[in-house]
């Protein structure tokens, strides 16, 4: 009983000794373990399955490294997914370092996509088209980073090609083979068959749903954990289709496109870190029934 | 005194639950409008009884188009609620074609040949306010064999045309089943809008096309010419409708499928009123109110037009070709045509083009560049006015004197123990008002509060440290601190250097508060204003240090952080309420009475909201006025 | 004095805010007088937040300096923290691209020229400069029309050379020509130099490569990783905030702490397991499933907390911007309200 009402004040640095063990040792054991997507999640999953062939799809990196732990392995599951599906990601942002985010993800995506060519072809994963080549202008383009936030959104639901004239690297978006309509049309918000923002505070997607009347397209998100409360509101408003919460969604993704990725690795440390935290409050609890009881008593 | 107390409160109670239950009763019991003058119309088509109206067969239309269509309407459009109805129905749609003297109802329906009786049975079970297609009505002879069309009710001043021989009187034109090639299917639509009087309907949403099929009867005007309508109905692009398409309508196959309907409240349809003097089409006229109202619903700007037309200018400029100065309907001929829009397959969300009443054209609404006010934002400028009513109706009943009751709020109240706390311990108090800029209302919210904690610090003589993470904040919050020692008359005391800019990167600036908060070791710590990822870091390390803390911000994604890590914690507008709080002036503590009277009409709204709704999805009332009111509603609370 | 530090301020506002509220309703065009306060007010803001930016560094270097002089108890910190302030500040300014560098690139220099990635050099020669066709740009400004369009026309200085690409030859170790393989129409490989054109703020003298290589390892190597660690502390704080606060005090908080195990539960993928268990139980077993529980709570009960709490919130800011804007609130200035 004393032992139990001790505990109560334990020196925190114990608990943090404990947590860095929990969070360590599946890091280097790395155990497997088996992930069913929630419906948020399986909900976008759907949505992309269905897009045809060839849509473009917009995908916006509102993040910074900071959130990129939790934000970086979605981006790149589904960006594999979109290549495997042969849909034509078109990468912004408004957070500055959306440029340099998008390139890993698509650097990441396209590795992925490469090295599991065959495999996904003969499962029947691939859409007819999708090559084992793909280019940067014509199956993909980064745009990177644009200032306004939500009057930048605005812009580009009125003109998108005007306020991306180049892409990261300089070159002109004008002529480039992703943003030709096959009946000449000129290039317009609204041909993106989804917009996609990873958001991890202001001017994520809600710059985007601020907008929504503007440009019309279906939206839909990645969040970090502590967001998704929020997000979930969107999706009740049937605002988002499917939202990505956090690395255990980011892993349910990876788990959908059938891969062991960053996010799948983190579910392991994340689950023992969970535990312990469950562990810890059940021992607080119980040191303060104690004390309660031997403080009853001694009364 | 309690009872009596009680006793009077109940009273504007019950009063007041009266009177919403009086305020929305009426639309409990809003029915169909009965249309008069059907019958003699239906007769004419042999029919003795007209078929039960179609509740609940309706089609969103959007609010410029609302707008339009009850200018020139006598009632609003009605909806379709496509998702209700089977999916082997490949088409639903009504419309009401109304010019001044016409008004009528019809609903077509299509379906393949080999579900169509299968349907009509099934539609009887699960939808009972499904019309069949009613017998006696000649079908046009063209159209395929699995359209059937039903005229639901009809209204005074139409009188039957002279000759109504609807199987002679078609173009000759290929009939839609053999259509395969794109140049046939133009010929024969050219062939159908050439007799027909004007188009209604559009081209929606994401890969559609536009659709024109006839639709009876025949009108007669008063200087005794005939005319037809056709309407344009919209078709989707779904997979089990893209065959159809193609045998009816020669799409191209390259028309990339469309996924669903993307938001199909968002189909706009527009009313052009187009009766020229001599019966002439001013088809273009016509087009460019239309494109003018999807313009405007779309929030394009007029002189960005150029663009848009491209889209459109597929089927209707076309149309405008065939059609100007044709005398429109010398003689009767009714047109069946298909009207396509290949270019709108893509992107395009909403197109529309209505033919036909009034002897001026003009646009179906405002859309020029410049209004007095937008019109989006009519709802939040009215909440303001609202709001500013609360708030000025509290603040002059506060101000006659009248004794307001303000809640006890012990994070404030506990402000100044931790202060005295941290004196008797000798040891110092810190201050942060959140890692924002000042354009951030939380900032303004925090420096207030930090001016009320620097007074009772400057009057102890306690150490004051205030690091911040804007340097714009820093600037007020020196002149703010600055203020409350010269208040105090402790100007001595006062130290510029405790109130110091770090860096703007957040958990730069974390870093930097947690090696402060270890070196100094502060009896108490206050966090009032914005804060994010930084907040249990900031409040953990402050417990490490043994300090009282009181933390207070908006962002609902920190508060339980604060909550766990805090002792006293402002949630939301308990921050604001601080100032209010601490002055106990009477304007103030008004403006806080004003926010509670707002908070419960928004209460009330929620409320209302959600039983319309509920009616509205549930069912219970199916009424086209109760469906369209709860829409409205919904609209404008969105 | 007293107009100064209140009257003008409170004026100001009052001013400014009916304003930027008449604009915000106002349905009129994109060049009238009151839609161009609009989009102009904001570029004041960011250019006063610019000056207090320098403010703010002074600030910060002026006490930190007076700590060293005086040799405070602490003042190593302070050392640590100039130290790191200039060398940031420095590597930063210089590491970037100058237009003025564009002139001292003299066609056949040799230069180094940065990846695409922005991570490594390369050793190049400028072989050939290309300058904007400022009459072409000019008529596509006009061309466009709106009006920041024609106002940037105007401004054009026509006599002005403007750097558009650097034409570069990427050299070996011994200032050969690099060779690369490249298909021609027919399909034929072809060997060809390595020439490229690019943009001028990738070719780099030898300080600018000293610069960027600094800057990229306090970027990269310091600061990111010092943020990511002050990030990841969350976890620990997480752990021990919860062990403190989860306490089963009364029936609410012993509710809380349930919806709280089964919210974490839910996130880990131990809940299909522990949800299998559960559907043993007779009669109530399949409603048990942790993930839908999980689900549930953060979509009902959860969010509407937030929306509530939201709401207040948001109602609470309106006043007070309205008691800022009427003059109501005034504490923020100093003083009593």
């Amino acid at each position: 009983m004393d032992f139990l009402i001790k505990l109560k004040d334990i020196d925190r640095r114990w608990i943090f000794l404990f947590l860095a063990f929990s969070l360590i040792l599946p890091m280097i054991f790395k155990p497997h373990m088996k992930i069913v997507a929630s419906k948020a999640v399986q909900e976008l999953y759907d949505y992309i399955e269905k897009l045809p062939e060839g849509t473009r799809c917009f995908l916006s990196f509102d993040f910074d490294p900071g959130a990129e732990p939790e934000l970086g392995p979605t981006a790149s599951a589904v960006l594999t997914h979109m290549l495997r599906r042969n849909l034509k990601p078109v990468m912004g942002g408004n957070w500055p370092l959306a440029g340099e985010l998008a390139e890993r993800g698509i650097a990441t995506a396209i590795r992925r996509y490469q090295e599991t060519y065959e495999e996904s072809k003969s499962k029947g994963l691939l859409a007819p088209g999708a090559k084992y080549e793909v280019k940067n202008g014509e199956d993909y383009v980064i745009l990177g980073y644009k200032t306004g936030g939500t009057i930048h959104v605005k812009n580009i639901s009125k003109d998108f090609l005007t306020y991306y004239p180049q892409d990261k690297d300089g070159v002109s978006t004008a002529n480039m083979k992703i943003f030709q309509n096959s009946d000449g049309r000129k290039f317009k918000m609204q041909d993106f068959g989804l917009v996609f923002s990873m958001t991890a505070g202001t001017n994520g997607i809600e710059a985007y749903i601020s907008m929504a009347s503007e440009h019309k397209c279906t939206m839909s998100a990645a969040c970090t954990s502590v967001n998704i409360p929020k997000f979930t509101t969107y999706r009740q408003t049937k605002q988002l289709v499917g939202s990505v919460g956090g690395l255990p969604a980011a892993a349910e993704y990876e788990s959908l496109v059938g891969y062991y990725g960053t996010a799948s690795e983190g579910i392991g440390p994340q689950t023992m870190a969970h535990l312990l935290i469950m562990f810890f409050i059940v021992v607080g609890n119980m040191s303060y029934f104690a004390e309660r009881w031997a403080t009853k008593k001694s009364k | 005194m309690n009872v009596v107390l009680r006793h009077n409160m109940r009273i504007p109670a019950i009063a007041l639950i009266l009177a919403f239950i009086a305020s929305i009763s009426p639309l409990m019991v809003i029915a169909p409008k009965p249309v008069l003058g059907a019958e003699p119309m239906l007769e004419q088509f042999g029919i003795g009884e007209p078929p039960p109206p179609p509740e609940g067969v309706h089609k969103t239309v959007s609010k410029t188009a609302r707008r339009a269509a009850s200018s020139v309407l006598p009632i609003s459009f009605d909806r379709i609620f496509e998702e209700m109805l089977p999916d082997s129905f490949i088409e639903v749609s009504a419309q009401k074609i109304a010019p001044a003297d016409v008004d009528a109802l019809y609903i077509s329906f299509e379906q393949t040949p080999e579900i169509l009786s299968e349907n009509i049975e099934m539609g009887k079970k699960s939808m009972p306010m499904l019309p069949e297609p009613v017998e006696g009505i000649p079908q046009p002879k063209n159209l395929p064999p699995s359209y059937t069309t039903s005229i639901v009710k009809h209204s005074p001043g139409i009188k039957p045309p002279p000759v109504v021989d609807l199987g002679e009187g078609y173009v000759p034109v290929p009939t839609p089943p053999t259509i395969e090639l794109e140049e046939e299917a133009d010929a024969w639509v050219s062939g159908a809008v050439h007799h027909a009087d004007g188009i209604y309907g559009g081209s929606f949403s994401h890969s559609c096309c536009s659709r024109a099929s006839y639709v009876p009867p025949p009108v007669e005007l008063s200087n005794n010419e005939l005319r037809e309508k056709a309407v344009v109905n919209n078709l989707r692009h779904r997979p089990e409708t893209s065959a159809t398409y193609r045998r009816y309508s020669g799409m191209v196959p390259e028309l990339p499928p469309a996924v669903d309907l993307r938001q199909p409240e968002e189909d706009v349809w527009a009313v052009y009123d187009n009766d020229s003097v001599s019966g002439e089409l001013e088809m273009t006229a016509a087009v460019k109110a239309a494109e003018m109202a999807v313009c405007n619903d779309q929030g394009i700007a007029n002189e960005n037009l150029p663009e848009f037309p491209q889209s459109l200018s597929g089927t209707v400029s076309e149309t405008a070709a065939n059609t100007v100065n044709e005398p429109a309907s010398s003689h009767v001929k009714t047109a069946v045509g298909t009207a396509m829009d290949h270019t709108v397959a893509a992107s395009v969300p909403a197109v529309a083009t209505v033919a036909a009443t009034s002897p001026q054209p003009k646009p179906a609404v405002n859309t020029g560049g410049t209004s007095f006010i937008v019109p989006e934002r009519v709802p939040v400028l009215i909440i303001l006015i609202v709001f500013c009513a609360c708030i000025w109706h509290a603040v002059s009943k506060a101000r006659r004197g009248e004794a307001l009751f303000i809640r006890k709020i012990s994070g404030l109240s506990a402000l100044e123990d931790a202060v005295g706390r941290a004196t008797e311990m000798g040891r110092g108090v810190l201050y942060i008002p959140g890692i924002a800029d000042m354009d951030d209302i939380q900032t303004i919210a925090g420096v207030t509060i930090m001016g009320h904690v620097a007074k009772t610090a400057a009057e102890y003589e306690t150490p004051f440290y205030n690091p911040m993470a804007r340097s714009f904040v820093m600037s007020v919050a020196q002149e703010v601190v600055k203020q409350a020692y010269l208040e105090k008359g402790k100007m001595d005391a006062y130290r510029p250097d405790r109130i110091t800019y770090l860096t703007d990167d957040q958990f730069g600036f974390v870093s930097g508060v947690a090696g402060l908060m270890t070196r100094e070791k502060p009896a108490a710590c206050f966090y009032f204003g914005t804060f994010y990822a930084e907040s249990l870091i900031l409040a953990e390390t402050g417990n490490s240090v043994g300090a009282i803390q009181v933390s207070g911000t908006a962002e609902a994604s920190q508060i339980p952080f604060f909550v766990a890590a805090c002792d006293y914690t402002l949630i939301g507008e308990e921050l604001y309420a601080a100032s209010a709080y601490f002055s106990k002036n009477p304007r103030e503590i008004g403006t806080l009475k004003g926010q509670d009277l707002m908070k419960v009409l928004i209460i009330f709204s929620i409320i209302f909201a959600t039983i319309v709704v509920t009616l509205k999805e549930g069912q219970f009332i199916a009424s086209p006025g109760f469906v369209n009111f709860a829409e409205r509603f919904m609209h404008y609370l969105k | 004095m007293l107009f100064i530090k209140r009257t003008l301020p409170l004026f100001v506002t009052f001013v400014v805010g009916t304003l930027m509220i008449i604009a915000f309703f106002s349905g009129a065009s994109p060049d009238s007088p009151i839609k161009r306060i609009e989009s102009t007010l904001p570029r004041w803001t960011q250019i006063v937040m610019a000056f207090t930016m320098v403010l703010g560094s002074l600030n910060l270097v002026l006490i930190n300096l007076r700590k060293v002089n005086r040799k405070v108890p602490g003042y190593g910190y302070s050392i640590v923290l100039l130290v790191g302030f200039f060398a940031m500040a420095i590597a930063g300014l210089f590491a970037g691209s100058w237009r003025i560098a564009e002139k001292n690139i003299k066609v056949g220099g040799v230069y180094r020229c940065l990846d695409q990635s922005g991570r490594s050099f390369s050793k190049v020669m400028v072989i050939g400069i290309d300058y904007l066709d400022l009459e072409a740009e000019k008529a596509a400004l006009l061309k466009a029309g709106d009006p920041a369009s024609l106002e940037t026309a105007a401004g054009l200085d026509m006599n002005a050379k403007v750097v558009d690409r650097i034409r570069v030859a990427y050299l070996d170790k011994d200032d050969k020509v690099l060779k690369r393989t490249v298909k021609d129409e027919k399909g034929r490989e072809k060997e060809v130099d390595y020439i490229e054109a690019v943009t001028s703020d990738r070719i780099k003298g030898i300080c600018g490569v000293l610069m960027h290589d600094s800057q990229r390892i306090l970027y990269k190597g310091v600061f990111a990783n010092a943020q990511a660690t002050m990030f990841s502390l969350l976890a620990f704080f997480v752990a021990s905030a919860s062990f403190r606060a989860f306490r089963i005090k009364s029936k609410e908080s012993a509710l809380l702490m349930l919806s709280a195990f089964i919210v974490m539960l839910g996130n880990i993928p131990l809940a299909n397991t522990v949800s299998m268990w559960l559907m043993k139980i007779p009669v109530i077993g399949k409603f048990l499933d942790i993930v839908t529980i999980k689900e549930w709570l953060l979509a009902y009960p959860s969010s509407a907390a937030q929306t509530a709490i939201i709401i207040g919130a948001t109602l609470g800011s309106m006043t007070a911007s309205l008691k800022i804007l009427l003059g109501i609130e005034r504490s923020h200035l100093g003083g009593e309200g």
